[in-house]
């Protein structure tokens, strides 16, 4: 008779998972997968950093080239906005992900004030969430510069 | 025409150069880019795509043309798990669409396989 280990699974049930008891650590020579994926996989290249999981969640960061804010969004609002620059996601989203944004001050004064944002385009005007975005920042010092900082969350499958 | 090859995660397969036309190649589609009307000290903004199922940044990534006259194009090879780096500039001349350009850093941890992709697809 199997002996039951955990929740009424057998030993022989409980072999289709890897083996983590026992005295040896579990060291595997390549990544295990669930479904045909890997369980897990990540990386860097152009674009910034991700990782992947065999679930089907992404999460990538990425960071934009060096932004100026040149141009006042209203007359005398003080506030001065970048041009769109558009931000590849190192690897692409299957769906629309979440990002969450931030902007970091390289030069000009009254950068606490600074306020990333992104839109669902890529740059040439078509709508085009799962692989870029558009991103700037605001600014009230003019031509000030600044980093666009996304973090984005999402389904890659 | 010189040429650095960046590491992308959705880029086309491989290219073709004519002159200073590039042709780009992904998913069985191929379009020419005509780079020879971008002047000296120009600012590249992006190719506009026609037919390609891919985003520009993913094609030509940037491009200007020196004082010397020669034209220096950034394109995209793509890449899986693994830190992957540039190339170093080559001239297009010598290009290879068989061949990884771009560099693997085994310095840093990572999960997964390490994957380049070529004309020959992923490997």
């Amino acid at each position: 008779m199997s002996r039951v280990i955990a929740d009424g699974l057998s030993k022989k049930a409980s072999r289709q998972y890897a083996e983590l008891s026992g005295d040896t650590p579990a060291n595997f020579t390549a990544m295990p997968q669930v479904g045909g994926d890997p369980i897990v996989e990540s990386g860097s290249n152009a674009d910034g950093e991700w990782t992947r999981w065999a679930d089907g969640t992404q999460i990538t960061h990425l960071i934009s080239g060096t932004l100026t804010a040149s141009d006042e969004v209203t007359s005398g609002s003080g506030l001065y906005s970048s041009s769109v620059s558009t931000a590849t996601f190192p690897r692409a989203f299957d769906v629309i992900p979440v990002s969450a944004l931030g902007a970091r001050g390289t030069s000009g004064a009254g950068l606490s004030l600074t306020v990333g944002w992104a839109s669902a385009r890529d740059g040439s005007g078509t709508v085009n969430t799962t692989t870029a975005v558009e991103v700037g920042f605001t600014s009230p010092e003019q031509n000030s510069t600044a980093l666009v900082l996304v973090v984005s969350v999402g389904r890659w499958k | 025409m010189k040429i650095t090859v960046i590491p992308t995660g959705t880029p086309v397969t491989h290219y073709a150069f004519s002159g200073e036309t590039i042709t780009a190649f992904c998913k069985g589609e191929q379009e020419d880019f005509d780079l020879s009307s971008l002047v000296a000290n120009a600012q590249f903004q992006s190719v506009a795509v026609d037919t390609l199922d891919t985003s520009p940044s993913q094609i030509i990534r940037e491009a200007y043309r020196d004082e010397a006259g020669e034209l220096h194009v950034t394109l995209c090879q793509g890449v899986g798990s693994g830190h992957w780096e540039a190339s170093d500039v080559i001239d297009s001349a010598s290009y290879d669409p068989d061949t990884v350009y771009v560099k693997l850093n085994q310095e840093k941890a990572f999960s997964g396989t390490p994957k380049v992709t070529t004309r020959q697809g992923a490997m």
